[in-house]
């Protein structure tokens, strides 16, 4: 709560041209709105460029906003809806390598690992546009389903169809890695 | 409550986003239904190999490039609300303008009509004019002196021609 006070204070201070406020608002925002833009489109520059825009939109609207939800949840709303446009326009392919996984003491675990992220980037990008989008709000950004449908513009009931349906995708895709 | 539904709000109980209510419910089913044992066993499997995938880090100097192009998205902006504070007069000018144009446009349109449709109904002495005008070029049995219409000199002519 305290944080949504603080981001509507900034947004104030944002709407009457205070460009430090907007610059502390994209310092407290910017790794969640990176992160999701590039777990749903696997590609850096794409994601750079979707995660400026999101920022600039909020900046762009300062005047017209109104704290009828989280900014948090504003803020990934807008971002929902330009990946998806994103992903619209063009095929979803996976073009990035993956960023190297963390220092392991042995190469056998090193190697595992990046089998097993590289089975999980794969996965993730092969799921349909709106079910990867509740994956990845759900479990690299740790939204409520509450959260997620209001990011999504849709009812929670839909939010909890299209999360059951991308965890049963990703189960059968990932199923050798689950512990015994 | 049934298997489905229980499958579908696994994920929610596992987030702690259930009513107390739908929680004893859930874990009621869950303590006689094997099925949905393994479910939830592999929903915490499933969100342990997610997040193995590393995060890649924030490109450097995002923050400040952002910051900078709204800077300069603000400046022309800046601008524009000054130029745009001057656009009802000039709205105003204009629409005065094109209204004293139209109106013109059309008390022009009104002469041309009245001289077109008056054209037949000459004065007298226009007439007159006219018919000294058509004896000097040789066209006097053209026009019927008692002045009617070119109709009915045609119609004399025709005549005159036929007997």
């Amino acid at each position: 709560m305290e944080q949504h006070a603080s981001d509507e204070t900034l947004m104030q201070a944002v709407a009457g041209g205070d460009l430090a406020a907007f610059e502390k608002l994209v310092l407290c925002h910017q790794e969640s709105v990176w992160r999701t833009a590039y777990r749903m489109v696997n590609c850096r520059q794409s994601a750079e460029d979707i995660a400026q825009r999101a920022f600039l939109r909020v900046f762009e609207a300062r005047k017209r906003y109104r704290p009828t939800a989280a900014f948090r949840t504003y803020l990934h709303r807008i971002v929902v809806r330009l990946c998806l446009d994103h992903l619209r326009k063009r095929h979803p392919v996976v073009t990035d390598d993956l960023v190297p996984v963390d220092d392991r003491s042995s190469p056998e675990l090193r190697a595992i690992d990046r089998e097993q992220a590289e089975a999980v980037q794969k996965a993730i990008g092969r799921l349909p546009s709106k079910q990867r989008t509740v994956i990845v709000l759900r479990y690299y950004e740790g939204l409520s389903g509450a959260e997620i449908a209001a990011a999504m513009e849709t009812s929670p009931k839909a939010v909890e169809r299209l999360l059951a349906r991308g965890r049963k995708t990703l189960e059968t895709r990932l199923g050798r890695f689950f512990s015994k | 409550m049934g298997c489905r539904e229980v499958q579908q709000k696994i994920d929610l109980l596992a987030r702690q986003e259930v009513t107390s209510s739908e929680r004893e419910r859930i874990e009621n089913h869950l303590a006689s239904c094997e099925t949905c044992r393994q479910s939830l066993k592999r929903l915490r499997d499933l969100e342990d190999v997610l997040a193995v995938l590393p995060t890649p880090p924030v490109p450097e100097g995002f923050a400040a490039r952002v910051v900078v192009m709204a800077g300069q998205q603000a400046a022309p902006e800046r601008s524009t609300e000054k130029l745009s504070s001057s656009t009802p007069n000039r709205m105003r000018l204009a629409a005065g303008t094109l209204a004293a144009l139209a109106a013109g446009l059309l008390i022009g349109l009104f002469m041309g009509h009245e001289t077109w449709r008056s054209g037949g109904q000459r004065s007298p002495v226009a007439a007159g004019q006219a018919v000294d005008l058509l004896a000097a070029s040789g066209f006097e049995s053209l026009v019927d002196p008692s002045g009617d219409s070119l109709a009915q000199s045609y119609l004399s002519l025709t005549m005159a021609a036929d007997r």
